[in-house]
């Protein structure tokens, strides 16, 4: 075979792995970008329409305004109380992690105290275990404390969900800073707690916004509590309302699109905006132990 | 007398000043310690609790019955489905994620032009919520009204609908193709990361030492991806184990049993027919094995890195 | 830092003077279980303004998921949080008042409901009645199940009417049936919804879920096997249905027939909603007609011609402390007015319930052929209740269990429905209180 015959099958080879990889990964939220600008016929036509041939902006509309499926004005889009609740939810847990995951990391880099190889154990342990394992319990609990049914309720427990994972990647990153930093400083006058406030914490950017990210992105889209702990449309989340549709209403796909969209693109900026930060953090975390 | 005083107080000072010494990083962690123990420590013991009860949530009257809930759910027929699907769908999913997932970073490091955009937007299918990604599989799948049914019609390449979520054959592994799909990005650009963190002299070193490109991978690249895989498929077996939203959006568990895993089963025991004990046996259960894979992880990460501790 | 004083100064203040306006209003805690997007703001504007023109009496609405409704309910009443008002289905009718939930509106003001009787149809009545107490002030009815056909698929076949025998479906779906087009659409998923049609083909063959006594479940009586038998030969042996029968519901099927996806479908009254939704034209050649029946029923109970759940309702609950009020509120959803009004403003096709909404024309556009039937005083004589007792939740899940093992073929339908009765025997005793 001649150098250039490789060169091009080679060539055609890694285009076409790169077609599928990248269909295979894109196509869902291709079709639903298409769908969403369906007029009601156009959904469900064999041979299925791959651009609309009457493109609306009406389900964007619908979502936006709150019309919803049935097609009549409802006073107030559920689709913004939905929203409005997952970032109360989502905000003060991402709020809640970042602090608490990158005190405790910090305490676990920097420190050398009796109890730590425990605690330590004990986190890598427990990231393994909220989830739909400990529901009934949680859901008790919840009950017992009052929280059933309230977005606190749902703040707690995602924070709990987090945290392990969360103050295992920060310490890896805090590990980072180097102690003379803290030692110049203390020389200096300064308190361990100023060292803290002042020199630790500016540095553990990457750390804090990983935590942050992951935060946000496992309690944003979070179902499985949400649905054993809240039961009123009222406190709904983001999750909970498009399970509804989908499952209950699972004809209004042009709807349910482009409230995925909706949901999705905000999403996408702000991931791919501080891609870059994340992956760092989960090496770190991961790598360095 | 006076000397046992003295030991006592220096026995206590013993204790007190490392305490002391360390009182700040005590403050720092006791906010997340707190949290993760009464979260997600305490709810293990409470369903263990549980599960020696016959409690329902209808009913206000329920006594301990020692261990004949779990002779009731671990004998039923559903049960040893259920672990069976769950076996199939945390084994092959986590297996199928990392064959995916490394092969497809490697690719990603090769030097081609057009893997610097692929490797940027790959990570669509995490970022989805699992609501999203079973949802519009789901929907895409579908017999009557799903895509892919009808351009395999249209394209003469089937004649009849295929019920993907609907016959008992396929359903369960639909579910673990989704989830597949959601995790083999993380998996790709963790691998991705660790392969473009090795410094490009090393291989500048070994090509002068005369090792060809097969030889180079062998015996630089390789190695260090028994960190990526090690973590990827440790993060992998938890996070398809723990998933409950994907199958539920899904399937729901069915057709009958077909494609029911633990968590939706749990989910079922607990909040549809309310019986709460068993859904507590069946969760302990799951913990236990999260805590076998847990143990296994844990040696792993002695022996690979604990450098200093 | 002032600004800030000024700001609390003036909330307390706010907050205090408003208050004795609420103290002399009595408020009303209303749950309602989400119905129809449409229904649900038709119910939450009807509830603004009877707020507004009664001053005294606030209703504090709020929407309850669907498949939790019972479930919610019941904890709370666990808990003695119950609402005022709830709105929901007559099948949780039994549930509740065994439960002590809810409270017989004849009692708290019989002369009301004497004066609401006469407007309603007298089987209607009966739905959300139980031991002879009105309990549910029902907005409208349900109805299944019904046969959706295309009348033109039909006619070019050589049919000038739609089925009317079990013989007569398999032979019309047979000569429809064509890769690709069904000739008949069955919706088999395990939501309630698709067994409440299945429920319907039971009763209408003379079958039923508990015998006369409501003691023993007798759901495996020849009554629900040969229906049973019936949908299996339809999907196994002649082949007539779509592929996906146990992943397809009672939404996705009708919607799948307004696409042209099947010649017929089995579906419940409020069929043409799915056809608005398809996107299909306004002349769409379909009729809706009864649910083909065996020749004659084989159960031994009488056929009923179709069964009705009331899915919308005011109850009022037992726990409440302000009844006489809540009667108020319930009183206006027993107005001929809002009773006319789902047919004629909130268009989900939903069945009236009082009888001079059937001579509206919008009732009469929305079913010619139910109108036909009342006109001739033959629409509701003997139709039944939607099947309801303590436990019919579990027992609809083993229900669409064995439907699902018998269409897939891992258990004859006998067998399939003897473990059914089994499940649900063991359901219905442990909820004797």
């Amino acid at each position: 075979m001649t150098e250039i015959t490789r060169k091009t099958i080679s060539v055609a080879l890694v285009a076409i792995v790169a077609v599928i990889i990248f269909l295979v990964i894109w196509f869902p939220m291709l079709w639903a970008v298409s769908t969403s600008f369906k007029p009601k016929g156009e959904v469900y036509k064999v041979p299925p329409v791959w651009i609309p041939q009457h493109p609306t902006l009406e389900m964007y509309r619908r979502v936006w305004t709150g019309r919803s499926a049935g097609g009549v004005t409802e006073e107030g889009s559920p689709w913004g109380r939905y929203v409005t609740n997952s970032l109360i939810v989502t905000g003060t847990t991402v709020i809640f992690a970042m602090i608490l995951a990158t005190f405790a990391g910090y305490s676990l880099a920097r420190f050398k105290f009796p109890g730590r190889t425990l605690i330590f154990i004990l986190f890598i342990a427990s990231q393994m275990f909220p989830g739909p394992m400990v529901m009934v319990p949680i859901y008790g609990i919840m009950v017992k404390l009052g929280l059933y049914n309230t977005l606190a309720g749902l703040i707690v427990i995602y924070t709990a969900s987090v945290l392990p994972f969360t103050t295992l990647i920060s310490v890896g990153s805090l590990r980072n800073i180097p102690h003379e930093l803290e030692e110049s400083a203390m020389i200096d006058g300064c308190s361990r707690m100023g060292v803290f406030f002042r020199i630790v914490l500016p540095l553990s950017k990457v750390a804090v916004i990983t935590t942050g990210i992951f935060a946000f992105l496992m309690s944003f889209g979070e179902y499985a509590f949400a649905v054993v702990l809240i039961t009123g449309s009222k406190r709904f989340t983001v999750p909970l309302g498009l399970a509804r549709y989908i499952t209950a209403f699972d004809i209004y796909w042009n709807e349910i699109s482009a409230t995925i969209l909706t949901i999705a693109i905000p999403l996408i900026f702000i991931f791919f905006a501080a891609q870059k930060h994340f992956v760092k953090g989960i090496i770190a975390g991961s790598l360095k132990g | 007398m006076g000397q046992t005083k003295n030991i006592t107080i220096e026995q206590l000072g013993e204790i007190i000043s490392p305490v002391a010494k360390n009182w700040l990083a005590y403050a720092l962690i006791l906010p997340a310690l707190g949290w993760v123990l009464l979260f997600v420590i305490y709810p293990v013991f409470y369903s263990i609790q549980i599960s020696f009860y016959n409690m329902h949530l209808l009913r206000p009257v329920y006594r301990f019955v020692g261990l004949a809930t779990y002779h009731r759910v671990l004998s039923s027929k559903v049960t040893s489905q259920v672990l069976k699907n769950t076996l199939i769908w945390v084994g092959g999913g986590t297996f199928a994620t990392m064959v995916i997932g490394v092969w497809m970073g490697i690719f990603l490091s090769m030097n081609y032009k057009v893997n610097r955009f692929l490797a940027a937007i790959i990570l669509i299918p995490w970022i989805l919520p699992d609501v999203i990604c079973g949802g519009l599989w789901k929907w895409m799948f579908h017999s009557e009204l799903g895509v892919i049914n009808a351009v395999l019609m249209q394209f003469g390449i089937l004649k009849q609908a295929i019920p993907f979520l609907g016959q008992p054959s396929t359903a369960l592994f639909i579910c673990m193709f989704i989830i597949v799909w959601r995790l083999v990005p993380f998996v790709a650009l963790i691998t991705l990361a660790t392969i473009q963190s090795i410094p490009l002299q090393l291989f500048e070193a070994a090509e002068i030492d005369g090792a060809s490109g097969w030889n180079k991978i062998r015996y630089i690249t390789l190695p260090l991806l028994k960190y990526p895989i090690t973590i990827g498929t440790v993060l992998s077996l938890v996070w398809i184990l723990q998933n409950f939203t994907i199958v539920w959006v899904t399937t729901k568990g069915g057709p009958m049993y077909f494609s029911e895993v633990i968590t939706t089963y749990i989910y079922k025991l607990s909040f549809i027919k309310y019986k709460v004990s068993e859904g507590a046996v069946l969760g302990l259960l799951g913990v236990g094995f999260i805590f076998i894979i847990t143990l296994i992880y844990l040696k792993i990460f002695k022996k690979f890195w604990l450098e200093e501790t | 830092m002032r600004k800030i004083i000024i700001f609390i100064v003036i909330t307390s203040v706010g907050l205090l003077l408003s208050s004795p306006v609420m103290a002399k209003k009595v408020k009303l805690t209303l749950w309602q279980a989400f119905a129809t997007d449409s229904e649900n703001v038709y119910i939450k504007r009807k509830t603004t303004e009877f707020n507004k023109t009664h001053p005294d009496i606030y209703v504090d609405y709020s929407l309850e998921r669907w498949e939790t409704r019972r479930e919610k309910v019941m904890l709370a009443y666990g808990r003695g949080l119950l609402p005022d008002l709830i709105m929901a289905d007559s099948p949780s009718i039994p549930e509740w008042v065994a439960m002590g939930i809810i409270a017989p509106l004849d009692e708290i003001d019989s002369e009301m409901v004497a004066k609401w009787k006469p407007r309603f149809v007298p089987e209607i009545w009966e739905v959300s009645s139980y031991e002879g107490h009105l309990y549910q002030v029902p907005s409208f009815v349900d109805c299944n199940p019904f046969l959706v056909y295309n009348k033109k698929a039909l006619e070019e076949a050589g049919f000038t009417k739609p089925p009317e025998t079990w013989e007569e479906l398999i032979a019309v779906a047979q000569k429809l049936n064509k890769p690709g087009y069904a000739g008949i659409l069955l919706a088999a998923t395990k939501i309630f919804l698709d067994m409440n049609t299945i429920e319907g083909m039971i009763y209408a063959n003379g079958g039923r879920w508990l015998s006369e006594d409501g003691e023993e479940v007798v759901i495996n009586g020849p009554g629900a096997v040969d229906v049973l038998k019936l949908w299996v030969d339809l999907h196994r042996k002649y082949k007539v249905t779509q592929p996906g029968v146990t992943e397809t519901n009672y939404m996705d099927a009708t919607m799948a027939f307004f696409k042209d996806k099947g010649a017929m479908v089995l579906a419940q009254s409020w069929a043409d909603v799915m056809r608005v939704e398809s996107g299909a034209p306004e002349d769409y050649p379909y009729g809706l007609a009864f649910a083909p029946r065996r020749k004659t029923p084989s159960g031994k109970f009488p056929r009923a011609s179709f069964v009705m759940g009331a899915m919308n309702g005011v109850f009022i609950t037992s726990a409440s402390k302000h009844k006489k009020e809540a009667m108020v509120y319930a009183d206006l959803f027993a107005s001929e007015e809002i009773l006319r009004g789902w047919i004629e403003e909130v268009t989900t096709f939903r069945v009236p319930v009082v009888k001079s909404a059937f001579e509206t024309p919008a009732f009469k556009k929305q079913y010619p052929d139910f109108y036909a039937l009342w006109k001739k005083g033959e629409l509701f004589g003997e139709a039944l209740p939607q099947p309801s007792f303590n436990g019919i939740s579990e027992c609809e899940m083993n229900l669409a269990d064995a439907w699902q093992a018998a269409l897939l073929g891992i258990k004859i339908p006998q067998e399939a429905l003897d473990e059914c009765k089994e499940l649900s025997q063991e359901v219905v005793e442990s909820l004797r209180f």
